[in-house]
């Protein structure tokens, strides 16, 4: 029967098919330079110019309304500035004093997404920034809001960007009203859950939740989300089912910052 | 030459709905994949040949996020649409519902090899990925490909090639 199939498939299909494989097969075994090559020259001919329409796009109908929100920040900035001025430099003086050192040297390197793959299970996205920038695996990786992943791999000019939403990603964190400590994780309804706490501590909704630091990947005191729901399985079960609202929209990701600080 | 632009558009259509569109319909994580829903019309429509080379190209394309995946992706779309040609002959594929079925097992088809592929997280996590992921996400394919299928009248006005 399959051989009655196979003899209605035309023989020139059969020799395209066999081409294709083979042409996909030495794709996969080629050098992952020579595999970045292509990967560049594809994104070069397809995601820069739709991303770049996109941008333009989205440019004319922001453009208007930034410029009047800057104004207004601009004013008050102008204001605060001063008023900080003299408040970092009593901060300094004190620091001197105490012979305190700043835990981190924080620089961010701003990048734009490229890419975000289609791939359901398989939360990450292409960023236009990578090692020739100074990007290296595992640093932070945050948007204005706040904790957005980590750098999971790193290229010459790219960076493949593990999103909080990952079902394979864990980040330290903790309570700031409480100091409660627990792993951030990937939720049900791609949110975000607080894992291993246990369901006596002292967590409320509204809590606002940050990296802790441990582990040595996100650097602490990152915003990730606020605490939404609490939920006790059973009484016989140790942890609460803790649901958080991550302060970083994954469905509208536009512009990240890579945390190339480290630790003194 | 008139394949060769179906296919150049399709990729260009898949892409920007990739980029543009795909972030914004997003339920809890869970996309539709467009890609699967034009393989599938083009594997009964438009000929081997055109869904064999869009599914080496959008699977080139859709790697290129991640260089060090390139050409597996475009290995899974390539053996759907072999598939679907093969067996193609055995079905009456102007019917809607047959079409949209056939978009359905694709879409799970492919999420279950690219675990099975690259073994993301634990083996075990197989059942997890696929009851969270990977049928939801069948059903939103179906779901769009519906709409999609209907407004282009391919069940009224094509006949399989």
């Amino acid at each position: 029967m399959i051989r009655g199939q196979l003899d209605s498939i035309k023989k020139n299909d059969i020799l395209l098919l066999a081409l294709l494989v083979v042409l996909c097969l030495m794709i996969i075994l080629i050098p992952l330079r020579a595999k970045e090559t292509i990967a560049n020259i594809t994104i070069n001919i397809f995601y820069n110019p739709i991303n770049s329409v996109q941008a333009k796009f989205k440019g004319l109908y922001a453009i208007k309304e930034e410029a009047r929100n800057l104004e207004a920040e601009l004013v008050e900035a102008r204001l605060k500035l001063s008023y900080y001025s003299d408040a970092i430099n009593e901060n300094q003086r004190l620091k001197e004093l105490l012979e305190f050192n700043s835990a981190y040297e924080v620089k961010l390197i701003p990048a734009e997404i490229i890419i975000r793959p289609e791939i359901p299970h398989h939360m990450s996205v292409l960023i236009g920034v990578g090692a020739e920038s100074g990007v290296k695996t595992d640093m932070a990786v945050i948007t204005p809001d706040g904790l957005a992943g980590r750098v999971l791999r790193v290229y010459d000019k790219n960076s493949e960007v593990q999103l909080l939403i990952d079902p394979s990603s864990r980040a330290a964190s903790l309570d700031v009203r409480s100091r409660v400590q627990g792993i951030v994780k990937a939720g049900p309804s791609g949110g975000l859950i607080l894992d291993n706490v246990p369901g006596y501590e002292d967590v409320i909704i509204g809590d606002t939740i940050r990296s802790s630091g441990l582990g040595g990947v996100f650097p602490k005191g990152i915003p990730m989300g606020v605490v939404a729901n609490i939920q006790q399985r059973s009484s016989s079960y140790l942890f609460a089912d803790i649901m958080i609202n991550p302060f970083a929209n994954f469905n509208s990701l536009e512009r990240l910052f890579v945390v190339t600080g480290e630790r003194k | 030459m008139r394949h060769i632009l179906i296919i150049t558009v399709a990729l260009f259509v898949v892409t920007a709905w990739d980029i543009a569109l795909s972030p914004l319909i997003s339920i809890a994580g869970l996309k539709p994949n467009l890609a699967i829903i034009f393989l599938v019309y083009l594997s009964l429509f438009q000929g081997n040949y055109s869904a064999l080379f869009f599914a080496f190209f959008w699977g080139i394309i859709a790697d290129s996020g991640s260089p060090e995946a390139l050409g597996w992706s475009a290995l899974i779309y390539i053996a759907i649409a072999f598939v679907i040609t093969f067996i193609r002959t055995h079905f009456d594929w102007n019917n809607l519902t047959t079409q949209l079925i056939i978009v359905g097992i694709a879409v799970v088809f492919h999420d279950i090899l690219y675990f099975l592929i690259f073994n993301l997280g634990e083996p075990g996590n197989i059942l997890f990925i696929t009851i969270r992921y990977t049928l939801p996400s069948a059903l939103y394919t179906t779901a769009l490909g519906t709409g999609l299928y209907f407004w282009l009248g391919v069940r009224t006005s094509k006949t399989p090639v």
